[in-house]
């Protein structure tokens, strides 16, 4: 185990020196967003890397999930929620008229706080996306099923009893059933919104393998609350504060030698 | 995180700095007095040197055990976690510059009951510099100073070519008479030491703007930029 | 802090409170329990086979239930076919897509009010709407329209909490997914809250099955020879059957072991419609 985690570990850091080199992913101009008359987002302008983990650190409330819930247009049920600027994700703006959101947001997944899998079987709901997109051969889902729980580190515990309720899991396999299922419509970008937040530390170490094998098929962008958190998983950290972004940069530099010295304040714990 | 927890950080930190002084003064002070000792060739003051490292070992210790638990027990991030590293380091080098008191008070031993081939001049300039520069790095570090740190680079140059003269000094020496070369050895050890302890705060000073700035920076790159 | 003395007498007040309402759940259980005694004591001597499946005889003094039995289980049958479309429908409108404005809250504040209707004023409207203005004639489609009204505000009221008991996590996973609203409704909403919809349902055909007034003026024949073969003939129904029997029939007094039996069957049927609908609620997930 120990073995393991360390040359993860140790492959981690080679991937952070070799990949993720200037390919841009999700990047932003000047993005506004208001709920009615409150300015939750002031003119964000930045860039994320395709294949790397972006971590969200902030005090409750300075925009950090209402961004990640731009990307992926969740925000839209929200009445009186507008958005000015440009929002690429691989370099089209999603918020230009006529983008078609359902498209969207099969490319762009997303695991949310609380685990929430469907009150239905593992496999359904697993299957759940793809039949949404017309699959309905049988062995096409069976595979699909089997692929998502192997990627989602979920298929051992899981492969004899495919068929009971998906609640019926522990927090930590139902957090990871929510990956996977968000997984199995192949998205390029997986948006998740403090997915440990309501686990225990063993299933929290669980996902956070899971993440830091996962950005290598996906762009991963995590909002956390726990700094040791997004030092250990990310390659490039985000500081929101009162909707504007503070600092952008290398998590490596973000958490031991940041510029802004209000980036120093809240790692340290001075405020938020 | 609350402002409880702010404070719990600062106070547990506060501890290992203060220690980290007292380490600092005590090393300090024992490399000085073996070079005192070593001007009088006073053997109680080298036994009370040599006798006093263990308490220096056991204090660093201490430091390094701090440091420890203050990681494991705050997980700390940006400057607390650089000053946090940085101050086990600190430890570390200044337990060396004792080291090197307890070196010298050992030639002090070496030369009981013999004259010097020379009278000492320039090795209690050194110690005199390397006092300054203790006391400029401790006050850099106990006041978060940059600036301050900065000065001791200038002074470890000053070190650096006091022991180049004494050098030539006593190599001049035993190439006019060889039977002069064992105490000249011992001699050239001390110098020796002493532009090491010079390194050491050097290296602590460099340490310091670190803490302070978040940027590594060199000495040598001051030094060169001076000249 | 806290004084022994005020604890023990929180202690105290709290056994009390239990104690209360315990009685008070006891309370409620004896009196059923003594009213279904009532009623199976009377009973029970008539219930046989041939009760429940041969109709009444010699004007209804003697012979069994069959006929307004089955025009019961027609009724009400008919009834919910009715109700179930439109008031699933309309809580689902009312949960998924009406948005808080004037037009939307007076309509709810319509059906509140619809549920406070007495059960006679909707068999006038009923007697007003589908026998004669419709021309439906007193038959057991206008009866089961009428009762479908009576209990349509149950049935949107319930449909709609059902549906907006549906955590929104699972809402914003399925959007998250890609899915439209129409598709979301269809996988996730409705079938989480099918189960809790079935409740309305079953609350609904007790309310309806037992319903007399709304079916007097409607629909329900105060003797039919035979059962009902199309939806447009009078149809004798259960609890209608009792009340002419204690009410206006040949032999009031005679026919009291009939009436009880006729009773004792209407209450276990309902009973066992609603045991069937928490039985299910329990198996699902």
């Amino acid at each position: 185990m120990t073995n393991i985690a360390v040359s993860s570990v140790i492959t981690g850091r080679e991937d952070r020196d070799a990949g993720t080199e200037k390919d841009v992913h999700i990047g932003t101009r000047g993005l506004d967003l208001y709920y009615g008359e409150a300015h939750v987002l002031k003119s964000v302008s930045f860039d994320m890397y395709r294949s790397s983990v972006t971590a969200f650190i902030g005090p409750s409330g300075c925009g950090k999930s209402s961004f990640i819930r731009c990307v992926n247009r969740m925000n839209d049920f929200i009445a009186g929620a507008r958005v000015t600027g440009e929002l690429l994700v691989d370099g089209d703006d999603i918020y230009a008229p006529g983008t078609d959101v359902i498209a969207l947001r099969r490319r762009v997944g997303m695991v949310f706080q609380k685990p929430n899998p469907f009150p239905m079987s593992i496999y359904d709901n697993i299957a759940y996306g793809p039949r949404l997109f017309g699959v309905t051969d049988k062995d096409q889902l069976d595979d699909i099923v089997r692929r998502s729980l192997e990627w989602a580190a979920l298929w051992e515990e899981v492969q004899d009893k495919l068929g009971s309720s998906g609640t019926g899991l522990s927090g930590g396999q139902q957090q990871r059933l929510c990956i996977a299922r968000a997984i199995a419509t192949e998205p390029e970008i997986l948006l998740m919104d403090e997915p440990t937040s309501a686990l225990d530390p063993l299933s929290t170490a669980r996902i956070e393998e899971l993440i830091r094998d996962l950005k290598k098929d996906f762009t991963v962008v995590i909002v956390t609350h726990n700094m040791q958190q997004a030092a250990r998983i990310s390659d490039y950290t985000a500081f929101f504060l009162m909707g504007e972004l503070i600092e952008y940069g290398k998590t490596s530099k973000i958490f031991t030698a940041p510029d802004e010295a209000r980036t120093g304040d809240y790692i340290t714990g001075r405020f938020g | 995180m609350t402002i409880d927890t702010r404070k719990q950080i600062e106070a547990d930190f506060n501890e290992i700095s203060r220690m980290l002084l007292k380490l600092g003064n005590m090393s300090g002070e024992a490399l000085t007095r073996s070079v005192w000792a070593l001007e009088r060739l006073d053997m109680a003051t080298a036994h009370a040197v040599i006798e006093g490292d263990d308490p220096l070992d056991d204090l660093t210790e201490w430091i390094e055990e701090k440091c420890m638990a203050f990681g494991a027990r705050h997980q700390p991030l940006g400057r607390d976690l650089r000053a946090v590293l940085s101050t086990m380091h600190m430890a570390v080098d200044l337990e060396r510059i004792g080291d090197y008191g307890v070196n010298i008070s050992r030639v002090v031993l070496a030369l009981e009951g013999k004259s010097f081939i020379k009278p000492l001049l320039d090795i209690p300039r050194m110690s005199e510099v390397f006092s300054e520069m203790l006391h400029c790095t401790l006050n850099a570090y106990d006041t978060s100073d940059p600036e301050m740190a900065k000065r001791v680079f200038m002074m470890d140059g000053e070190i650096d070519a006091l022991e180049k003269q004494v050098m030539r000094e006593l190599f001049t020496m035993v190439l006019e008479r060889a039977d002069r070369f064992e105490q000249a050895f011992l001699l050239i050890g001390v110098a020796r030491a002493l532009e090491r302890a010079g390194d050491h705060l050097t290296n602590i000073a460099e340490r310091v703007v670190y803490i302070c700035t978040g940027k590594s920076v060199r000495a040598s790159d001051f030094k060169k930029r001076k000249q | 802090m806290m004084s022994r003395f005020s604890l023990q007498t929180r202690r105290s007040k709290d056994r009390a409170a239990t104690l209360l309402l315990y009685c008070a759940a006891l309370l409620l259980c004896a009196g059923v329990f003594f009213a279904l005694y009532f009623v199976a004591s009377r009973g029970w001597q008539v219930i046989s086979w041939e009760f429940i499946t041969e109709p009444p005889r010699d004007g209804m003094t003697a012979g069994g239930i069959w006929t307004p039995l089955v025009g019961t289980l027609q009724l009400t049958f008919l009834s919910m076919m009715a109700t179930i479309p439109v008031g699933v429908a309309t809580g689902l409108y009312f949960s998924e897509y009406a948005s808080d404005n004037a037009f939307t809250r007076i309509l709810r504040l319509a059906i509140r009010s619809l549920a406070g209707v007495p059960s006679v004023v909707f068999g006038l409207f009923g007697l007003s709407l589908f026998v004669v203005l419709l021309g439906f004639g007193s038959s057991m489609l206008s009866a089961s329209l009428t009762l479908a009204c009576l209990a349509l505000p149950l049935m949107i009221t319930a449909s709609e909490q059902a549906f907006m008991a549906v955590p929104k996590e699972y809402r914003d996973a399925s959007y998250a997914l890609g899915a439209t609203r129409w598709q979301t409704i269809c996988k996730v909403v409705f079938p989480s809250a099918a189960s809790t919809v079935v409740t309305g349902i079953i609350l609904s055909v007790g309310r309806v099955a037992g319903e007399t007034a709304p079916i007097i003026f409607t629909g329900a024949a105060f003797y039919t020879p035979g059962l009902a073969r199309s939806i447009f003939e009078e149809v004798m129904a259960l609890p209608y059957h009792i009340y002419v029997l204690a009410t206006a029939g040949v032999n009031i007094e005679q026919t009291r072991p009939i009436q009880y039996g006729a009773i004792l069957v209407l209450v276990v049927l309902v009973l066992s419609v609603s045991s069937l609908g928490i039985w299910m609620r329990r198996r699902r997930l």
